[in-house]
């Protein structure tokens, strides 16, 4: 019988270490690696001109490629439901591959397209590779609930094996098994596209910083494992000044697009380590970077709410101002905090910044200054950020803003002090906000406490040629922890785990009689009527707080509570979820040390 | 005359929730209504069935009353459209005791509203049952406005605590002064019995203070007035000397005075519970910190041994100096912002009795000495938490063996320690799990 395969390429941007791919050309009579993207549809969505041109970037080298091995890649205008049928009917498809995408909207994307295949007679194959460990087997081996803390999901990483080896690359020998004839229209069938054609317009500059594609993927990932032998240190990197600007080494946006296999980075570092170190195995802290991204894929991989507040289970219900103008601000760098408004140009100019950065305005607009929801935030990071994975940026802006997966409220970002001691003579500012190139080192965090002379003499007056800050930082963060603790102080099962809401303060008047059990219980304790039964009261657990006690099982709020556990699926899981945290925040104390 | 809830205006409220929060009759509400029926409800005859409709209209009116506290008010309202007697059971005072008003606008937040039609009703049925009632209000004058117009409406009540609340910016802060000052007034001289009042970042002045203690100084237990700009150290001194209830205090440092604290610690005066200090400073410089007497603090203390002092600091590094110069008995300490050394190290000399410290910021230069000083000194210290500091891992492991056990808390950044010949991240990770005798880990961001 004859096979003739299309691999469907939508990350895994590669030829190396791609299983689906493999499984296409395997006894394959024909192949043709397809990518499907609708120009029209470009420019309505919401995502910048550095991801689209890194993307087209990746899928020219792939074509490039491609071509060395005497074939080339279909990309094929439309939406993949509408060109599918069209594709196998035209090129008597019998077998789809592709790699597994975990995320909800992608699952059910490709729920959809398997069905058609399965009515066209076309056999499909998926493999996962765009993570190391498959979310669901992580999942199940957490008790069937993603794990909510990073420590929690390295203990579960450590028990399974390792990633499975990476695949070589594809060779000119495979592909000559399969050939495929290739039309003399081909280009202008199946051309990439210019960013043009996607409708942007492109200035003549193409000085961008970061070139799209699996071969300059490779060639990175071999200075930066260069960079570790010679520096030879494993350790965390100091974070200098030099750390901020976007550096030849940085792999994030590759590992985003599949330019690089996650996989193949993760044994090249630990045979790197294994040499260097003498065989010894590597310790978990070694994948750092990539176990966040494990992390969140796990969290959001069963969560089509993973994105948003409302309806989201593990999301903290947090009362966000609605505030366009200042999103806009600190979305355009018009904050009037050089810090901030240095790292926002940086991130619209090139697509990238360090996380260190990150957490800086994520902490500024969210919980740290501004109170404005984590979501808008996200949102223009999808937009600008190349190595925003759906699940990544969603969690570590729900992480960033205190939304979830636990954090001490406390530790808050100074967009005045942080970037101070990362970068105490202010290059970085000069760099991307030229206006202050001349402010010396004192004022340049906060230009609007220089003097008038030094203003002038600098040639940027505060007011005039840059903005004033758009808040006082100190007033702020003032109200936005007592916000933080309003929040936190509702949340039976968050109740004492945070150092600033720990403080006991005295005990409201006995609530009115009740004939209700729950009601008189809560009277007696202290505790709020709370729909569900807390587990035990955490040592250092608060009586009800003035703050909430005039409220608790007051219609609204009782409601609220309500509202809030039954978005947590059952009052079940709500209850387990509580002794989870628990028992990682700090009931862990019980077990014994290592 | 009966009340019945006019099916439209409780549909447009229902509609109204739904804006923010999806809001569908739960499987768990539909148990519990079939676990309080009884067991014939189930049967199918339509004997049975007439039966059937005569007991849930003929249910126990205590019975009812105890479900409806379960419900919320949604629920409690769809119900009482049901019968005569379960609308009666709606309006019993008990389910009324306690309310919080949301007011929020659809431009400033994602939240929903308490309907204006309910908000009448309860002015005009339920105004005198009010006990416990806080209000909500977003980062809209208006809704803060709104807020002071209910109160002012509030003619006919005895509220026990009373709650203004801005869940983001603090709003009540735009109302006019002589609007909200009116507004709380009216609640003051009306309700003669308020106990605990939360008015932070609102407008109140003296003269509205001194018309609380005229009308409740016999019940007044809890005031909190953080940022609170038009209230003069006079003002709070007035509440101090007149309510000797007093039991918790939550003002700005600028109201603190060496008065105010011998007026709490006067004989007459119950034991204080709790103080609360806000630190803060609009421009660098330009505000000048006055100290407070040791004997004043002694004073205190003496009467209130028991108290919780907790001070929260929102300062330039420069404008420590007035602080902790002699022995201070704050037992909670928040820095927001950078701290310096010299401040820290006062601490450590002064603050004896200090059982919490959450250090946000501080300068380069490690915080070692100044660690090992406060764990020495600090007996009672049990919670800590550090920001963007730096402590070498050994000094920190000096720290915790020094605490040992009685450290509850221990929050430390992972990027605060530093690494040295001794320790690295891993090692101190198990060094001081061992020490604490639990699994313990440094906090940590996500490397993105």
């Amino acid at each position: 019988m004859v096979v003739n395969s299309v691999h469907w390429f939508r990350k895994g941007l590669r030829l190396h270490d791609n299983p689906a791919l493999q499984e296409a050309l395997n006894g394959a009579d024909t192949v043709r690696c397809v990518y499907i993207l609708d120009p029209w549809f470009a420019g309505s969505v919401n995502v910048g001109v550095n991801r689209w041109r890194f993307l087209l970037e990746s899928l020219e080298d792939l074509d490039t490629s491609l071509r060395k091995l005497n074939s080339r890649l279909f990309v094929v205008r439309g939406q993949p439901t509408d060109v599918f049928p069209r594709l196998f009917k035209e090129w008597n498809v019998t077998r789809l591959t592709f790699e597994y995408d975990s995320e909800p909207y992608g699952k059910e994307r490709d729920a959809a397209i398997i069905k058609m295949a399965q009515e066209y007679g076309v056999d499909t194959v998926v493999r996962n590779t765009h993570t190391l460990y498959n979310p669901d087997r992580i999942i199940e081996m957490n008790n069937h609930s993603p794990p909510l803390t990073f420590k929690r999901f390295q203990a579960i990483v450590n028990r399974l094996e390792l990633p499975r080896k990476p695949l070589p690359t594809i060779t000119q020998e495979q592909m000559a098994r399969c050939h495929t004839q290739i039309s003399d229209n081909h280009d202008d069938r199946y051309g990439v596209p210019s960013l043009e054609e996607l409708g942007f317009r492109t200035q003549g500059d193409s000085s961008h910083v970061w070139k799209g594609g699996e071969t300059e993927a490779l060639e990175r990932l071999n200075k930066h494992l260069d960079r570790k032998a010679w520096v030879a240190n494993f350790e965390r990197p100091r974070i200098t000044a030099q750390s901020l600007f976007a550096s030849p080494t940085g792999l994030s946006p590759y590992l985003r697009f599949g330019c690089l296999s996650c996989r193949v980075f993760y044994y090249n570092l630990r045979e790197l380590y294994m040499k260097l170190r003498r065989r010894s195995s590597p310790p978990l802290s070694l994948f750092g970077q990539l176990l966040w991204r494990e992390f969140f894929y796990t969290a959001g991989t069963n969560n089509p709410n993973f994105d948003r507040m409302e309806g989201n289970p593990i999301c903290v219900q947090i009362p966000w101002d609605h505030n366009p103008e200042a999103l806009a601000k600190w979305a355009e760098g018009r904050t009037g905090f050089p810090w901030i408004d240095a790292i926002m140009t940086q991130l619209r100019q090139e697509g990238w910044i360090h996380h260190l950065a990150r957490h800086a305005v994520a902490c500024f607009l969210t919980r740290g200054d501004l109170w404005i929801s984590w979501e808008s935030g996200m949102k223009v990071f999808e937009e600008l950020l190349l190595d925003a994975d759906w699940s990544v940026n969603a969690g570590s802006w729900m992480w960033l803003s205190c939304s979830a997966f636990f954090q001490q409220f406390f530790h808050c970002y100074c967009p005045v002090g942080f970037g101070r001691r990362t970068d105490p003579s202010g290059d970085y500012i000069r760099r991307y906000i030229p206006k202050l190139k001349d402010y010396p080192n004192r004022y340049i965090y906060e230009p609007w406490n220089a003097p008038e002379s030094v203003q002038k003499a600098a040639n940027c007056i505060v007011g005039v040629d840059y903005p004033k800050p758009m808040i006082n930082h100190a007033e702020s963060s003032r109200l936005n922890i007592e916000r933080m603790k309003q929040v936190y102080q509702q949340l039976s099962h968050y109740r004492g785990l945070s150092l600033l809401a720990s403080v006991p303060t005295i005990q409201e008047e006995a609530e009115p009689p009740m004939s209700d059990d729950s009601q008189a219980s809560s009277s007696t304790t202290g505790q709020p009527s709370s729909p569900t039964p807390t587990g035990s009261t955490p040592p250092n657990s608060e009586p009800s707080t003035p703050n909430t006690s005039p409220t608790d099982g007051a219609p609204g709020a009782h409601a609220q509570r309500k509202r809030e556990s039954s978005r947590r699926l059952t009052r079940s899981s709500d209850h387990r979820l509580r002794l989870r945290l628990r028992s990682h925040i700090q009931g862990s104390r019980r077990r014994p040390p290592p | 005359m009966p009340f019945y809830v006019d099916e439209e205006s409780w549909n447009k409220m229902k509609r109204g929730r739904s804006k923010c929060q999806s809001f569908t009759p739960s499987e768990g509400r539909k148990k519990r209504h079939r676990s309080v029926a009884p067991p014939y409800v189930q049967t199918g005859s339509s004997a049975s069935q007439k039966l059937t409709e005569e007991t849930w209209g003929n249910l126990p009116h205590h019975v009812v009353l105890h479900i409806f506290q379960h419900l919320s008010l949604v629920d409690r309202a769809r119900a009482s459209s049901v019968c005569r007697r379960w609308n009666d059971v709606f309006h019993i005072p008990d389910l009324w005791r306690k309310f919080e008003f949301e007011l929020n606008q659809p431009a400033t937040s994602y939240l929903r509203s308490t309907h204006p039609d309910l908000i009448q009703q309860i002015i005009k049925r339920h105004a005198q049952h009010l006990q416990y009632v806080s209000f909500k209000v977003d980062s809209c004058t208006e809704s803060a406005e709104a807020a002071c117009d209910i109160l002012s409406q509030l003619v006919n009540c005895t509220i026990k605590t009373l709650g203004l609340i801005s869940t983001a910016r603090p709003s009540f802060m735009d109302v006019s002064q002589s609007h909200f000052v009116s507004a709380l007034t009216v609640v003051f001289v009306n309700s003669k019995s308020l106990s605990s009042i939360k008015i932070d970042d609102t407008p109140v002045d003296d003269p509205s203070l001194k018309v609380l203690v005229a009308n409740n100084s016999d019940t007044l237990k809890l005031l909190k007035m953080s940022s609170c700009p038009h209230v003069s150290p006079a003002g709070i001194l007035c509440v101090a000397d007149q309510c000797h209830g007093l039991r918790e205090l939550a003002l700005n440092y600028h109201l603190l005075s060496d008065e105010l604290l011998l007026a709490l610690s006067s004989e007459k005066h119950v034991h204080l519970e709790h103080l609360r200090i806000d630190v803060v400073s609009e421009n660098p410089g330009q505000t000048q910190f006055h100290t407070i007497k040791k004997s004043s603090w002694d004073a205190l203390i003496r009467h209130s041994p028991q108290v919780n002092i907790v001070m929260y600091f929102f300062l330039y590094e420069e404008e420590f100096e007035p602080f902790f110069r002699e022995e201070t008995p704050v037992t909670h300490l928040y820095f927001g912002r950078a701290v310096s050394k010299d401040m820290l190290g006062r601490i450590g000399l002064n603050c004896p009795r200090l059982v919490e410290l959450v250090v946000c910021a501080n300068g380069l230069e490690p915080l070692d000495e100044e660690l090992i000083r406060i764990a020495e000194r600090c007996k009672s210290l049990t919670a800590i938490g550090l920001g963007e500091c730096e402590v070498t891992c050994s000094g920190f492991m000096e720290f915790v063996k020094m605490c040992g056990g009685r450290l509850n808390q221990l929050s430390i950044m992972e990027e605060v320690l530093i690494p040295d010949n001794t320790y690295n991240i891993e090692q101190i990770h198990s060094e001081v799990s061992k020490q604490l005798g639990r699994i313990w880990f440094p906090d940590m961001m996500p490397t993105w």
